[in-house]
């Protein structure tokens, strides 16, 4: 048996600990050095932990959190066993952001995707053209093989408008370097309407057509489909053709 | 049925209360004994005025005072108003009690002679020595392996003693190897980890000794005769940590099962577990007060306030933490296995001074160990810093890992008398890896536990290294 080592009472101690007996029962007041340091508050139960250990710093009794407290350590409770399920390290926790609506990550501007996207248009739907145009030979099935002409349209459609919105782009970019040039060469600027600026795209378009042979065949299909849309002002009895 | 017997504690400096009759004896039959109890709690409501903290701390000084009298202090000197040298004791305890370190020994060490001087090392152990500690007189260290062995080492001739303690014997203890089967079949590792030892204590009284490691016990040992006290069993995974609370009987331990338990050796009793950590419990380390931190590998360190039943969160930034020294008795070091060595205080929930890389291996490419940085742990178990230790209330620390040296820190002290920096002084060669490392109480010397092997598993391995206890003097300039 071994006696026992008789605490001896040092100034040490009497630094760190208080006792007061109460009447009801035992509450163990503040230690001498801690009232100085952090912010005072009811002693013995900490206050409860958050979920996955975020436990916050003390909130002082102003309710206001001091610039002290927010360097301190956090403090909780050592008497709650811990869970199973549990986080072992501080997670980051990812947070979602919408693009569309986050102001953080700024406003979409479509010329400028456009630019900064552009290898899409040069290299990856051609791929995708290219693969699809392969995969239609190989497989076999009327719906499947439905479905890849689907996406083989849907990819051609794509580049084709990138490439018309890259002529509009470019000739719209002409005009308004020669326009800039005149104003350089000292005339007064002059800033073409929206529809002489669509009057001239037809033009040239017209200009295309007729040197590639396709003028006649693009206007019949033209002619057709206005008048298909022009037979809605047709008198009822006149809209089926006589029998 | 038995009357239940409730014996109220008397308060001190006032008459006993009178007790309840027990049922065997001829007892005032006509004292209810319900009767009786209200006649007491009537008693302590009447009373009202209970001594107050203020009282209590006065008239505990002024018996603390009787007593250094009593004890035969000398003549007083010219300027204390207290007789002998109380005045002077009381200061330094005061100091102490404070947090500022009264003696300055990290000025006084001779870098050049210490470094050149080769310590000793007492070949103690078969495998790798996981933790060695020191008594508070630095005449004895013990030191514990990996194979459950405990070595008792006398710091001045050198001489050892060995005894084993683990509930697993000798023979179960040594790898076993099955005949055929994949690997991880052949080698069995858990024997060998359950016999190992991982932490040992020594109480400040040189009286007992605590170890304990994978067995999940914590044995404790009359550190004289070498004779088991008891083992505890309680823990739920291997033993990681313990420490005896200077003055008393009191040990706290720590282990992987995510908890630190508190014992009371004279009582034999288990007293009380500390919930909190989120991963395993790596390093433990309490002073005086009744106050215990611990660091573990969820990235925290946390300072348990027994008294209050809580504890107080500090968080390292993605730094496993290895082991936890206290500094002063807010103020405390941690190695990790990042490398880097890191001095926190108990008021900031961020280190206050770290050194990353505080052991980088000399082969390393600056490319490589910058990258090392973030948290990750180093690639190399060479560079991961698996010991601290710290003189006590002085500015003197050291630090070991697996690069062959053991350094030695100045810890500067800032604008409030508080450490806040952590200056170079030495480097002691020290082959192997330092798993545990004390420095003496008069800063006369160093003593660690180094071996082939990292303490907690075989991340790596320096063979051609001795196991066992290193003793190396430190010169100090007076």
């Amino acid at each position: 048996m071994f006696a026992r080592a008789q605490e001896q009472p040092t100034l040490a101690m009497l630094a760190e600990q208080q006792e007061v007996k109460t009447a009801v029962g035992r509450k163990r007041a503040r230690t001498a050095e801690e009232p100085s340091e952090l912010p005072s508050r009811p002693t013995a139960k900490a206050t409860r932990v958050p979920e996955g250990e975020a436990a916050a710093a003390q909130p002082p009794q102003d309710g206001k959190p001091s610039a002290k407290s927010k360097h301190r350590p956090a403090e909780a409770s050592s008497k709650r066993p811990v869970k199973r399920l549990r986080e072992v390290v501080e997670g980051t926790s990812s947070t979602h952001r919408d693009p569309r609506f986050d102001t953080m990550l700024g406003s979409f501007s479509d010329d400028k995707f456009k630019k900064r996207y552009s290898f899409l248009y040069d290299e990856n739907l051609p791929d995708e053209q290219q693969e699809l145009r392969k995969s239609l030979k190989k497989v076999k099935g009327a719906e499947t093989q439905q479905s890849l002409k689907q996406q083989l349209k849907d990819v051609q459609r794509q580049i084709a408008e990138e490439q018309r919105r890259r002529a509009s782009e470019k000739t719209a970019a002409e005009q308004k370097g020669q326009e800039r040039e005149a104003v350089k060469a000292g005339k007064r600027p002059y800033f073409l309407k929206a529809s002489e600026r669509k009057r001239q795209a037809l033009v040239q378009r017209f200009h295309e057509l007729k040197s590639s042979g396709r003028l006649e065949k693009v206007m019949d299909k033209r002619r057709k489909k206005v008048a298909a849309k022009d037979h809605r002002l047709v008198p009822r009895g006149r809209r089926t053709a006589p029998t | 049925m038995a009357l239940i017997k409730r014996r109220k504690v008397s308060q001190p400096g006032k008459a006993p209360k009178r007790r309840r009759p027990e049922p065997d004896q001829e007892a005032d039959l006509d004292t209810d004994i319900w009767g009786a109890s209200e006649e007491e709690a009537s008693d302590e409501q009447d009373e009202g005025a209970v001594e107050t903290a203020e009282e209590k701390r006065l008239r505990i000084a002024k018996a603390y005072l009787q007593q250094l009298r009593a004890e035969g202090a000398e003549d007083s000197d010219g300027g204390d108003q207290l007789p002998g040298g109380i005045g002077a004791a009381l200061r330094d305890q005061a100091l102490e009690a404070l947090g500022q370190q009264s003696r300055k020994l990290a000025d006084r060490i001779d870098s050049t002679a210490t470094a050149s001087t080769s310590g000793r090392v007492s070949r103690c152990h078969w495998q790798p020595a996981t933790a060695v500690t020191l008594t508070a007189d630095d005449s004895k260290a013990y030191s514990v392996c990996k194979h459950g062995q405990i070595a008792a080492v006398d710091i001045e001739t050198g001489k050892w003693t060995s005894f084993r303690a683990s509930s697993v014997s000798k023979k179960q203890a040594a790898v076993t190897q099955a005949r055929d089967g994949p690997e991880w079949v052949k080698h069995a590792a858990r024997a060998a980890g359950k016999a190992a030892l991982l932490a040992a204590a020594v109480s400040d009284d040189g009286q007992l000794l605590a170890v304990g490691g994978g067995d999940r016990f914590v044995h404790v040992f009359d550190a004289r005769s070498h004779e088991l006290v008891k083992s505890f069993p309680g823990h739920r995974d291997a033993v990681t940590g313990l420490a005896f609370r200077q003055g008393t009987h009191e040990l706290y331990s720590c282990a992987l099962d995510r908890t630190v338990k508190t014992w009371n050796i004279d009582d034999r009793t288990y007293i009380d577990t500390l919930f909190g950590h989120q991963a395993e419990v790596l390093a433990l380390d309490v002073l005086r007060a009744e106050r215990a931190l611990s660091t573990g590998h969820d990235h925290t360190c946390r300072v348990w306030k027994i008294a209050d039943e809580s504890q107080l969160i500090c968080r390292a930034a993605g730094m496993a933490l290895d082991c936890c020294r206290y500094v002063t008795g807010t103020e405390w070091l941690t190695g990790s296995s990042d490398g880097s060595l890191a001095l926190w205080t108990q008021f900031k929930k961020k280190p206050v001074a770290i050194i990353p890389h505080a052991h980088a291996l000399p082969s390393a490419d600056p490319s490589t160990v910058a990258a090392d940085t973030d948290g990750a742990a180093g690639v190399d178990a060479r560079s991961w810093i698996q010991s601290v230790a710290a003189a006590h209330n002085s500015d003197l620390a050291a630090s070991g890992a697996g690069n062959g040296c053991i350094k030695l820190w100045a810890l500067r002290s800032g604008k409030g008398g508080r450490p806040e920096k952590l200056d170079d002084i030495t480097s002691i060669p020290a082959p192997g890896f330092v798993n545990g490392l004390q420095l003496a109480h008069s800063g006369r010397f160093v003593v660690a536990a180094v071996g082939q092997e990292p303490r907690l598993g075989r991340w790596g391995r320096i063979a051609g290294v001795r196991n066992g206890v290193l003793i190396h003097q430190l010169s100090l300039q007076d």
